[in-house]
C-alpha cells in the first residue's frame, strides 16, 4: 500500500513524468522565423545525419546523434557574409561559399579559419536578401563557375575545365509601372560521371558532363572532349516547355538525357542512352541519342519528377506525381479544396536490356493534394497545393525505399517498399505533429540517428505574417 | 429601265449580303509568310518617306534561329503580299548578333535615323534598317545584361523615348556590370549618364541548373511631370515614385505613393494591388498617374474589383508636397486585364478602356473545361470641362474570347480600341474573338454621350489556323485610316483599309 501510495505521489508530483514527458518518437526544433532552405546531410561525417536550414543569411546546423534525436536548438550557427550568394555543405564539418570575393571553405562546428579556394572565379552579382543552398561538392570535387563556364576541382586531382554557354533569357515587362524585364542567367546542371571517351582510347575515369546549347559535351581531366548533337530534340514552341535532365539510368557510370516536353495538361518524358563511339569513327558528334529507348506520355498537371533507387538495385527508378486537369477534379478543388493526386512509379528495367521503363506504371498510388485556387492581380488563376508526399526514405532499413504521404492534418501513411511490387497496397497511419494553420508542409529523410533507419524532418510553413515550424519524427 | 433597275438592285443585294464583297469594300486583305514564327511586331518610318514601315521578329520553326524582318510600306501594294519582295530585307541573327538577348528601334542615327540595337552581353551592335551596319561609337560598347542562348527568343527592348525633344531617341538599359545599373545612352554623348537604379537580383538553384541568377530589372517611364516640353524617367522605389532628370542639372525627385504601403488590416486572403501607369490623358503637357487597384477575396472570383484612380499632373501637390489626391474613382467588376487608354471619340484626351472576363465558379469550372468566356469592354470618356473621366460608362460590350488564352494564364489581347478604321474621327473594335478569325465594328456616338460598335465594317474573316492574341493597328499608308498588323505561327495578316472616309 505504502509503495503504491510512493508511486501515485511520484507519478502527481510529475517526478517520473520528466522522463517519460519527452516523447523520444519527435522533437521539436527551434525553428527560424522563416526557414528559406534545408537539407539533411551528415556535415560531420560522424554516421548521423544533420539538419542545415537557412534563414536569410544565417545557416544553422542540428547536429544528428547517434542513439537519439537532434537535440531542439541549433549546435552552430553562423552568418554568412554579405558578398555571398550560394553555399554547399562540404564535410567533414565545412561549408563551402561562393560570392563576389570568391570561394571559401568555412569551419563549422569547430573553430578554425576561413579558407580561401585559390584559383575560382568569383560573381560578379550577389543577392542582398539571402544565401540559397546550392549543389557545389559533388563526387569527391568542388564544382565551381569559371569565365568560359563550369569547372570540376577534385579534392585530390586534376582540375576539368569545361566550356559551356550558360543559359540566358530575357522576358519583357508588362505595361505597368511596377512590372520587371526579367533576365535570367544560369549555369547548366552538370553530370560527373564515368569517361565519355571512345572505347579503347585511354583517358580518366572522370569526367565532366553537361548540357550547352544544343550540345552534350563532355570533358576529362586529359583534356579530352566529346560532343552529342541534341538539335533533333527541337526548341520550346508557343505554350510548351521544355525540361532536359541529366542522369545515369543505366548504371553504366555515364549520364544518359531524360527530355520532357510539358503543359500544364500534359508531359512526354523521353529516355534516350548515350552512346559511345566507336574507336576510328571521326565524326564531329558521336553517335545520336535517338532514338528514344523509352518513351512515357501522362495526362494532367504533374510535380517534378523523381528519380529514386526504390528497390535497392543501384539503378534509379522514376516517380510521377499527376493530377488531373478534369470536371470532377475541378469541382472538388473548388467546392471543397481537395484534389485527387497519383503518384506513379516506373521501376528501372535496364538491366535485362533494352527499355529503361515501360509505358505503364508498375505501382499507382493515389491521395489527395489540398489546394487554394486563388485569382491574382494580372487575373491569372494560381492554384496553391498543399501535400507531402516522401519517396526516399527507408523507414525500415531493408534497403527499399518506403512511400510517406500526409493524409490529414495528423498524419502520414507509410507504405513500405516490398520486394514483390514496389510498395504495399496498403500502408500504417503513423501521427505527425497537427499542421495547425500551416498551410503546407515539406518532408525530408535520413537517417539522423545513425540506426540505420530514417527518420522524418518536417517543416511546417508559417501563414503569412506567422512563424515556421520543425520537427523530426521517428516512424514507429 | 425596270430590267435596269433590277440588275442594280440585285448587285445592290448581293453586295451587301456578302461579306466577302462587304470586305472588298472596306478593306483589302494582305498576307505575307514570314518564314518562321513571329513573336513581336513594331512599326517605325525607317526611310523618312511618311508611310509607316514595320520591323518584325521571326523564330525559324525547325531550327530555331531568330531574325529581323524589316518591311518597307510600298506606295503601291502588290497584290496578295502588299510588300514587294525588294521591299523586304531579312537581318538573320548570326555571328555577333546571335546572343542578342534584346532589339530596340528607335530613331538612334545623328540627324533621327532609323537604326536597330541589337543588345547582348558584348555591347550593342547598331544596324540600319537595311542590315549594314551603322557607324559604331564607342558609347555603345558597354555589355549590357541581356543575352540569349541557342533556341531563345529575342525580345523588343521598349526603353527607348525621345526624352528632350530633339528629334534623336535616347535608350536606357541594365549594364552587365556588378548588379546591373541602369544606363541612359543619350541623343548625343553629353546625354549618356548611368543612373543610380539597380535591379533585384536574386540566386536560385534547381535539377536543371546548377546556379542562376535572376534579375528583376525596373520599368523605366517617360514622363514630362513638370510639363517643360522635356521628359523625366519615372521609376518606382519601394514605396516612393522616383523622377530622374536627364538634363545633367537637377537631381533625382521623390514622391511617396501612399496606397503602396501595406495596408496592416488585411487579412491573407484580401487581394489589394495597385497598377500604376502614366500618360497625359487630358493633352495638358503634365504626364498623369493612372492607377488601378485590385480589391477583393483572391479566393473569391465574384467580390474582385477594379477601381481606377486619376491622379492629374503635376500630381505633386505643391502646399502638402504629397500626392494630389485623386480626381476620378472609377469601378468596374472583376479584373481588368489591359487597362488602355486611347483617344475614342477623337477630342484629343484620352479615354479609358478596360477588359474583364466576369462570372462567378459556375463560369470558371465551365471555362476549366474548355468553354470559351465572354470578354467585357468598359469604356469611359474623358470629360474636358471636369477634367477627368465621366463617371458614367462610354459603352459596355461584351465579346468571345479564346479559352486556350484564360487556360493558359497567358491573357492575351483579343481586341484594339485604338484605330479608326473609318475615318470618321471616332476609333472602331477590330476583333479577334476567340482567335479563330478578325472583324472590325464601327464605332458610332450616339449622341446621348454613349457609343456603340455594333455596325460591322469588315465582316468577319476567319483564320483557320488561328491567330495570335496581339496586334498592332497604324495608319501604315498614311491615308487618315487605321490598318492592322495580325499574325498567327506562320503567317503576318494586313488588314488595310480603304473604306468610307
Amino acid at each position: 500500500m505504502r509503495r503504491a501510495w510512493s508511486l501515485v505521489l511520484v507519478a502527481l508530483l510529475g517526478l517520473g513524468g520528466q522522463a517519460s514527458a519527452a516523447d523520444p518518437a519527435r522533437v521539436e526544433l527551434t525553428a527560424p522565423k522563416t526557414v528559406e532552405g534545408l537539407r539533411l546531410a551528415d556535415v560531420d561525417e560522424d554516421g548521423a545525419a544533420d539538419i542545415v536550414v537557412i534563414e536569410g543569411r544565417t545557416v544553422r546546423i542540428y547536429r544528428g546523434r547517434k542513439g537519439a534525436l537532434p537535440e531542439a536548438a541549433p549546435s552552430w550557427t553562423g552568418n554568412v557574409p554579405p558578398d555571398v550568394s550560394f553555399v554547399d555543405v562540404a564535410p567533414p564539418s565545412r561549408l563551402i561559399a561562393l560570392g563576389e570575393k570568391g570561394v571559401t571553405r568555412i569551419p563549422v562546428f569547430e573553430d578554425g579559419a576561413v579558407e580561401e579556394i585559390k584559383g575560382s572565379e568569383a560573381l560578379t552579382w550577389h543577392d542582398s536578401n539571402r544565401v540559397v543552398l546550392a549543389e557545389l561538392v559533388r563526387a569527391g570535387g568542388l564544382l565551381l563557375p569559371s569565365k568560359s563556364g563550369v569547372r570540376f576541382q577534385p579534392f585530390a586531382g586534376k582540375p576539368i575545365p569545361v566550356e559551356l554557354q550558360p543559359a540566358h533569357t530575357v522576358k519583357a515587362p508588362g505595361p505597368f509601372l511596377e512590372d520587371t524585364c526579367n533576365v535570367v542567367r544560369s549555369v547548366p546542371a552538370v553530370f560527373i560521371g564515368r569517361d565519355g571517351v571512345p572505347r579503347g582510347r585511354a583517358g580518366d575515369s572522370v569526367g565532366v558532363w553537361v548540357i550547352s546549347g544544343t550540345t552534350l559535351a563532355f570533358e576529362n581531366a586529359a583534356g579530352q572532349r566529346e560532343q552529342w548533337d541534341l538539335s533533333f530534340l527541337g526548341a520550346e514552341s508557343e505554350g510548351k516547355e521544355v525540361e532536359q535532365t541529366l542522369e545515369d539510368l543505366d548504371g553504366d557510370g555515364r549520364p544518359d538525357l531524360i527530355h520532357r516536353i510539358f503543359t500544364n495538361r500534359d508531359s512526354r518524358y523521353g529516355f534516350f542512352r548515350t552512346r559511345l563511339r566507336e574507336k576510328n569513327d571521326a565524326s564531329k558528334f558521336s553517335p545520336t541519342h535517338k532514338p528514344a529507348v523509352s518513351d512515357i506520355y501522362l495526362s494532367g498537371f504533374q510535380l517534378p519528377m523523381e528519380l529514386i533507387d526504390l528497390d535497392g538495385d543501384g539503378r534509379k527508378d522514376l516517380v510521377i506525381t499527376s493530377i488531373q486537369i478534369n470536371a470532377a477534379n475541378t469541382l472538388r478543388a473548388l467546392s471543397s479544396g481537395v484534389v485527387s493526386a497519383e503518384t506513379r512509379a516506373f521501376l528501372n528495367r535496364s538491366a535485362e536490356g533494352g527499355t529503361f521503363f515501360r509505358t505503364e506504371a508498375d505501382a499507382l498510388v493515389k491521395s489527395d493534394i489540398l489546394v487554394k485556387v486563388r485569382f491574382n492581380y494580372a487575373g491569372t488563376v494560381e492554384v496553391e497545393r498543399s501535400f507531402t508526399i516522401l519517396l526516399d526514405g527507408d523507414f525500415d532499413g531493408d534497403g527499399r525505399k518506403d512511400l510517406a504521404i500526409r493524409t490529414s492534418a495528423t498524419t502520414m501513411t507509410v507504405r513500405r517498399g516490398t520486394a514483390k511490387g514496389v510498395w504495399e497496397a496498403e500502408g500504417k497511419e503513423i501521427a505527425i505533429p497537427p499542421m495547425g494553420d500551416a498551410p503546407d508542409v515539406d518532408g525530408y529523410t535520413a537517417d539522423l540517428d545513425g540506426d540505420g533507419k530514417d527518420e522524418i524532418a518536417l517543416h511546417y510553413r508559417g501563414p503569412e505574417g506567422g512563424k515556421d515550424r520543425l520537427w523530426v519524427v521517428r516512424t514507429p | 429601265m425596270a430590267r435596269r433597275y433590277l440588275v442594280a438592285l440585285a448587285a445592290l443585294v448581293l453586295g451587301l449580303s456578302s461579306p466577302r464583297q462587304a470586305e472588298a469594300r472596306n478593306a483589302g486583305t494582305y498576307l505575307v509568310d514570314p518564314g518562321g514564327r513571329v513573336s513581336a511586331v513594331r512599326a517605325l518610318d525607317v526611310n523618312a518617306d511618311g508611310r509607316l514601315d514595320l520591323v518584325v521578329l521571326v523564330q525559324d520553326a525547325k531550327t530555331a534561329d531568330q531574325s529581323v524582318l524589316v518591311m518597307r510600306t510600298p506606295s503601291e501594294p502588290v497584290k496578295r503580299h502588299y510588300y514587294p519582295p525588294d521591299h523586304v530585307n531579312r537581318i538573320v541573327l548570326t555571328g555577333d548578333l546571335a546572343d542578342a538577348g534584346a532589339m530596340a528601334v528607335g530613331r538612334f542615327g545623328p540627324k533621327g535615323e532609323a537604326r536597330l540595337r541589337f543588345l547582348g552581353p558584348k555591347g550593342i551592335i547598331e544596324l540600319q534598317p537595311d542590315g549594314m551596319p551603322a557607324l559604331t561609337a564607342a558609347r555603345t560598347s558597354k555589355p549590357t545584361l541581356f543575352g540569349r542562348s541557342p533556341g531563345r527568343l529575342l525580345v523588343i527592348w521598349d526603353g527607348v523615348a525621345d526624352l528632350d525633344g530633339d528629334g534623336i531617341d535616347e535608350m536606357w538599359f541594365p549594364l552587365a556590370t556588378g548588379q546591373g545599373r541602369m544606363y541612359v545612352i543619350g541623343g548625343t554623348s553629353a546625354g549618356d549618364r548611368a543612373l543610380s537604379v539597380e535591379p533585384v537580383n536574386r540566386a536560385s538553384t534547381s535539377a536543371e541548373h546548377l546556379l542562376s541568377r535572376h534579375t528583376y530589372v525596373p520599368n523605366l517611364f517617360p514622363a514630362d511631370v513638370d510639363g517643360d516640353g522635356t521628359k523625366e524617367l519615372l521609376v518606382l522605389d519601394e514605396t516612393e515614385l522616383v523622377a530622374w532628370f536627364l538634363d545633367g542639372k537637377r537631381k533625382p525627385e521623390r514622391l511617396k505613393l501612399p496606397f503602396l504601403e501595406p495596408d496592416p488590416k488585411l487579412g491573407p486572403e484580401d487581394q489589394r494591388t495597385p497598377r500604376i501607369q502614366a500618360a497625359d490623358v487630358n493633352g495638358d503637357g503634365f504626364t498623369d498617374l493612372l492607377v488601378t487597384l485590385i480589391t477583393g477575396k483572391r479566393t473569391r472570383l465574384e467580390s474582385l474589383r477594379t477601381i481606377l484612380f486619376h491622379y492629374p499632373g503635376p500630381f505633386r501637390d505643391p502646399k502638402t508636397g504629397g500626392l494630389v489626391t485623386p480626381r476620378a474613382r472609377l469601378d468596374t467588376e472583376s479584373i481588368v486585364l489591359h487597362p488602355t487608354f486611347v483617344d475614342l471619340d477623337g477630342d484629343g484626351k484620352l479615354d479609358y478602356v478596360g477588359d474583364s472576363i466576369r462570372g462567378n465558379r459556375l463560369d470558371i469550372i465551365a471555362r476549366l473545361l474548355g468553354k470559351d468566356p465572354t470578354i467585357t469592354f468598359v469604356g469611359f470618356r474623358f470629360d474636358p470641362k471636369a477634367g477627368t473621366f465621366e463617371n458614367a460608362p462610354y459603352f459596355t460590350i461584351q465579346r468571345e474570347y479564346a479559352s486556350a488564352e484564360a487556360l493558359s494564364n497567358r491573357f492575351g489581347r483579343s481586341a484594339d480600341f485604338a484605330g479608326d478604321f473609318d475615318g470618321d474621327g471616332h476609333t472602331d473594335l477590330l476583333d479577334l474573338g476567340n482567335l479563330e478569325g478578325v472583324e472590325v465594328l464601327r464605332g458610332v456616338a450616339s449622341g446621348k454621350g454613349a457609343a456603340t460598335f455594333a455596325e460591322s465594317f469588315v465582316p468577319r474573316i476567319p483564320v483557320k489556323e488561328g491567330l495570335t492574341a496581339d496586334s498592332l493597328v497604324v495608319d501604315l499608308n498614311g491615308d487618315g485610316r487605321a490598318d492592322a498588323v495580325l499574325w498567327s505561327k506562320t503567317s503576318l495578316y494586313f488588314l488595310i483599309s480603304k473604306g468610307s472616309r
